[in-house]
C-alpha cells in the first residue's frame, strides 16, 4: 500500500506487521515468513554464545532490508536493559530498540517505572526507544516523557494467543497519545490484529502465533474480500495479498 | 593463561588478540558482540584488543525473540 505510510524514529515504514522472531521451531523459516508478509522490522533477542555448540545464527536469515529491532528480554532492571541495549547497537545493527524490563516470571509483565527509566536514558544516547508496557496511561505519558518513539502496550500476556483483552485500556492510549501505539503481546489470530487495526492501532507485533500457523495463510490484509481460508496441512496454501508483498528493490 | 569467558575458565595461549580468541572458537566474529571486563568492545576493535590473563570475556549474539 504506497499511501500507508507511517513514521517511527524517521524511517518510512509501509507495513504495520513487525515480526516477532521467537519461537520458531527453525529459523530457516523466518525469511519466508518476511518475504510472505511483508513485514519491515523484526525482533531479536540478544543471548551469551553457546560453547559448546556451533549454533545456526538468526542474522543468517533475516533478509537485509528488514529494520532490526532487538530486545531487551532477560533485563529485569532499567540497568540490565541499558547494557542489553549497548550491546545490541555494538552489532552495527542500527539504533532501534524495544526495551523490555519484566522481573515477573510467572505472566512476563513488564515493569513501568523501570521501563521509563531506561527509556530515559537510551533516548538520551540516541537509541529510537520502543518500550513494551502495560496499557496504563500514566506510565503511556511517562514513557513519552522519557523519548520513547513508540509505545507497545500489550494486549494480553506474552505468548498467550488470548486477544486484546486490554482492549479498553488500549483505545485509551490511541484516543490519548499523540506516539503510535503498537499493540505487542497477545495477537493469536489475523481477525484479532484487524481489530486492533480497526481501533487505530499505528502496528501489530505477532510473534508466537505466526510459528504456529499450520499453513503460508498470511497475516498480509486482504485486498477486498475476506480472509484467505486456512489450507489443509501440508498443501502449499493461499498466496499472500499483493498489496502486502514486499515491492521489488529497483 | 585462564581467561573466563561466558562463565567458564578457559585456557588460552599467550599472546592472542579478541580476534584470534573468537576464531579459535568456531565462531563469527560479524555476529558476536564482546564485553570484556565489562566493557563493550565493537566488532571493528577485535583484531586490536590484547587479552591478558584473568580477564572476564562476555560474547554474546542474536537469536530469536520477539
Amino acid at each position: 500500500m504506497e499511501h500507508d505510510i507511517f513514521e517511527i524514529g524517521g524511517k518510512r515504514l509501509s507495513s504495520r506487521l513487525f515480526t516477532g522472531t521467537g519461537k520458531y521451531g527453525s529459523d530457516s523459516l523466518i525469511s519466508a515468513v518476511c518475504e510472505a508478509s511483508g513485514s519491515q522490522v523484526i525482533t531479536v533477542a540478544l543471548r551469551r554464545v553457546d560453547l559448546d555448540k556451533s549454533a545456526d545464527n538468526v542474522m543468517r536469515h533475516i533478509p537485509g532490508h528488514m529494520t532490526l529491532l532487538p530486545n531487551t528480554s532477560g533485563a529485569r532492571t532499567a540497568g540490565e536493559a541499558v547494557r542489553i541495549a549497548r550491546l545490541a547497537r555494538a552489532m552495527g545493527c542500527g539504533n532501534w530498540i524495544k526495551i523490555e524490563v519484566i522481573s515477573d516470571n510467572r505472566y512476563l509483565l513488564p515493569d513501568g517505572y523501570e521501563t521509563a527509566r531506561a527509556t530515559e536514558i537510551l533516548a538520551k544516547e540516541g537509541f529510537v526507544v520502543l518500550p513494551y508496557m502495560n496499557p496504563d496511561l500514566y506510565v503511556a505519558r511517562s514513557l513519552a516523557d522519557a523519548g520513547a518513539a513508540a509505545i507497545m502496550p500489550l494486549g494480553a500476556p506474552i505468548g498467550t494467543n488470548r486477544g486484546l483483552r486490554t482492549e479498553e485500556m488500549i483505545r485509551i492510549l490511541i484516543e490519548e497519545m499523540d506516539l503510535p501505539i503498537i499493540v505487542d503481546a497477545g495477537i493469536g489470530t489475523p481477525s484479532q490484529a484487524c481489530q486492533a487495526m480497526e481501533m487505530g492501532a499505528a502496528a501489530c507485533l505477532v510473534n508466537t502465533a505466526t510459528p504456529r500457523l499450520r499453513t503460508r495463510c498470511s497475516w498480509a490484509a486482504p485486498s477486498d474480500g475476506p480472509w484467505p481460508q486456512a489450507a489443509k496441512p501440508g498443501s502449499p496454501g493461499p498466496e499472500p495479498s499483493p498489496l502486502w508483498r514486499r515491492r521489488p528493490r529497483p | 593463561m585462564n581467561i573466563t569467558v561466558n562463565g567458564l575458565a578457559l585456557d588460552f595461549e599467550p599472546g592472542q588478540t579478541l580476534h584470534d580468541l573468537i576464531i579459535s572458537m568456531n565462531l563469527d566474529p560479524s555476529v558476536v558482540v564482546a564485553e570484556l571486563n565489562h566493557d563493550i568492545v565493537p566488532g571493528e576493535k577485535f583484531a586490536a584488543t590484547g587479552l591478558n590473563a584473568g580477564d572476564r570475556l562476555e560474547l554474546l549474539s542474536f537469536v530469536g525473540g520477539g
